[in-house]
């Protein structure tokens, strides 16, 4: 496995069912949780292969996961955004899923 | 060199493992930007997308294509506790959002007990419906004594179509919604006598107005359809053992006189703000006495006696003259010392004064009129901010001292990064709202994080009353991301001395962490 240390610009997000998901680090980075797996500092071995395995969420959570962290970034300055739309079948896992991303390690 | 993994380690991935036959049903990836190099594309995606519309306005119709799914979502979702919990809710018949609104009605305030009763009721419902038997009823626990008076004190009003309602001294612990909601069909005595319809002046005439005393009992929350009848315009609550007023309060656009003297108050809500600040209408607010909290010690001779405070206003002809005029007397002061808080209050409410002085005349000069309520309302401080999580953790941890509350010069001191926090709301809060508007409570299953009750709890609240919003942008939230107390000066304008009982601290919540900004030295209301 290569280490290559500058930080790259995309990072990968993998499911619980082995999804995986390419993003900008800068939009990744909102989460705690996956900050703190990429953080060279912490010597996750993450941050050397810059992808990151949530094990709680499964792909068609970790879909939606993905298009709210661009959302976030892009509105990062909107005072008066529209809420993003979530499916409704998927609102409860979003939820947990949302906790575990924020709460992840930082206990 | 080996390195730690952050657990759990990735297991190997092999070719061969079991890909689930395609994610049913993706939303269109038209979100996504075109992903460099996905390791793994997703088998079928875009086949699977042109088939069937995946959201649609209609709920009946996405309940279907919810349970046309879940066959498919079983097989994909192995582990997932959670999923689990809404699978088993699922199953249960579907019950009516009202049954369950009914069912919570008495217990009503922001307290963590009132929360876990909440849920513990959704429980109780969710475990009821498991049941099978035919029909559940939802019985309403059993009336006490006092709030049978109360019934029918109220059904006295409405037959005698008086709008004074007094249920004071009742001995009432609890108030169910239940018992104020015919207050709805109140209407006026000589409404009843007319002949025809009334037209539309006659019928505003007649409009009740309702004064409600809740005086000298012992309430410890109130019912949410309070906050729902529109046209109370005097409500005592004085002399009850209530611990917080809620931010529904502000609900009561017609609210003329309100009496909370005599409980267990610490602080106002920030949304009766808007209360005080229309005092020119007759409006009065009864707070003290209540063990409200302080920004500062405050007694013996103010540190500002020995200085010359000028009070000609004529020189101060600019705004810009005032700030510098108040930052040169602040400058004085430290000659003296570092400044103490109480320096500080002291300063920023004549800065606040001259302000506002200059704000009257100029409107006066300018032929505007400004409508001047009996007492000014100045800002003097803010307590440290404290900060949460999008789950509503604390995100330090809570100061054991009994600074929490006091005014400091740095509210900000311990804020996080915030530069690099968004406006947009965070994907937990995006997802209550969403649970809130979609879901019934007893849909969520039981065994979900502490945190993600908290917010569900919110949610049933903010269904009741409506969201509370952002103190600074006027977003409706479900968790607020930061709170802080604010002290204001209420008092009159010719009391020169910065009085402990002149000072009202209120509570105000933020949307986001970028929200998070108290109020700046020398702001005013008039
Ligand atoms: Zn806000």
């Amino acid at each position: 496995m290569a280490s290559t240390n500058p930080p790259t610009e995309y990072i990968t997000l993998v499911s619980s069912d082995d999804y995986s998901f390419v993003i900008r680090r800068s939009a990744a980075c909102i989460s705690p949780a996956i900050k703190r797996m990429l953080d060279p500092a912490n010597g996750f071995i993450e941050s050397q292969t810059n992808t990151c395995r949530l094990d709680n969420i499964n792909g068609l959570v970790l879909e939606k996961v993905c298009e709210y962290l661009y959302y976030n970034e892009k509105h990062k300055d909107a005072k008066d955004v529209a809420d993003m739309d979530l499916p409704m079948e998927l609102v409860l896992e979003l939820l947990m899923a949302a906790d575990y991303l924020n709460g992840m390690f930082c206990i | 060199m080996a390195l730690p993994s952050s657990p759990p380690l990735p297991p190997e991935v092999t070719e061969d493992i079991d890909i689930p036959s395609s994610p049913p049903l993706l939303p269109t990836s038209a979100a996504l930007p075109a992903l460099p190099n996905r390791k793994r594309p997703l088998p079928d995606y875009d086949n699977n997308i042109s088939s069937d519309p995946l959201f649609s306005e209609d709920p009946s119709e996405a309940e279907d294509q919810t349970e046309y799914e879940q066959p498919k979502r079983k097989r994909m979702v192995k582990g997932p506790w959670w999923t689990l919990g809404r699978k088993s809710s699922q199953q249960s018949a579907p019950r009516p959002k009202e049954d369950f609104r009914n069912a919570d009605s008495g217990v009503w305030l922001g307290s963590d007990e009132s929360i876990d009763s909440l849920l513990n009721n959704a429980r109780d419902l969710n475990v009821a419906e498991r049941i099978p038997t035919s029909s559940i009823a939802v019985h309403p626990p059993p009336l006490s004594q006092g709030e049978r008076v109360a019934v029918s004190a109220i059904a006295g009003c409405l037959e005698a179509g008086r709008d004074a309602v007094d249920l004071s001294a009742l001995g009432l612990e609890q108030l169910s919604s239940e018992t104020l909601k015919p207050l709805h069909q109140l209407i006026l005595q000589s409404h009843s006598t007319l002949t025809e319809p009334p037209s539309e002046d006659e019928f505003v005439a007649l409009t009740p107005s309702i004064k409600l005393f809740l005086a000298r009992n012992q309430l410890r929350s109130l019912p949410a359809e309070l906050f729902r009848l529109e046209n109370v315009t005097v409500l005592s609550l004085r002399s009850n053992d209530l611990t917080e007023l809620p931010y529904a309060i502000a609900r009561l656009r017609n609210l003329k006189e309100l009496n909370i003297a005599g409980n267990n108050i610490r602080w106002l809500p920030w949304e009766l703000m808007r209360f005080l600040e229309r005092q020119e209408d007759g409006r009065r607010i009864i707070v003290r006495p209540n063990p409200l909290i302080e920004p500062t010690r405050i007694e013996g001779p103010s540190p500002l006696s020995g200085l010359a405070i000028q009070t000609n206003n004529e020189d101060l002809s600019r705004w810009s003259d005032t700030k510098e005029y108040y930052e040169g007397l602040r400058r004085s002061c430290m000659e003296h010392g570092p400044l103490n808080i109480r320096a500080e209050l002291e300063l920023r409410l004549k800065y606040g004064r001259l302000l506002r002085i200059q704000y009257l005349q100029e409107a006066s000069r300018a032929g505007r009129e400004v409508s001047l309520g009996p007492e000014e309302l100045i800002y003097l401080a803010s307590s440290a901010i404290r900060w949460y999580h999008v789950d509503g953790k604390p995100l330090q941890k809570p100061r054991q001292d009994q600074d929490l509350h006091q005014a400091t010069l740095n509210p900000l001191n311990d804020a996080p990064e915030i530069s690099g926090s968004s406006f947009a709301p965070s994907l937990f809060e995006l997802a209550s709202r969403s649970v809130q508007k979609e879901f019934d409570l007893q849909d969520v299953p039981a065994d979900i994080p502490s945190t993600v009750k908290l917010a569900l709890g919110a949610a049933v609240r903010g269904l009741e009353v409506g969201n509370q919003t952002c103190s600074t942008c006027a977003r409706a939230f479900i968790t607020a991301r930061a709170e802080w107390i604010e002290y204001w000066h209420s008092g009159s304008p010719s009391q020169t001395d910065l009085k402990q009982e002149d000072i009202l601290p209120f509570l105000r919540k933020v949307c986001s962490w970028r929200c998070a900004v108290p109020t700046a030295a020398g702001e005013f209301r008039c």
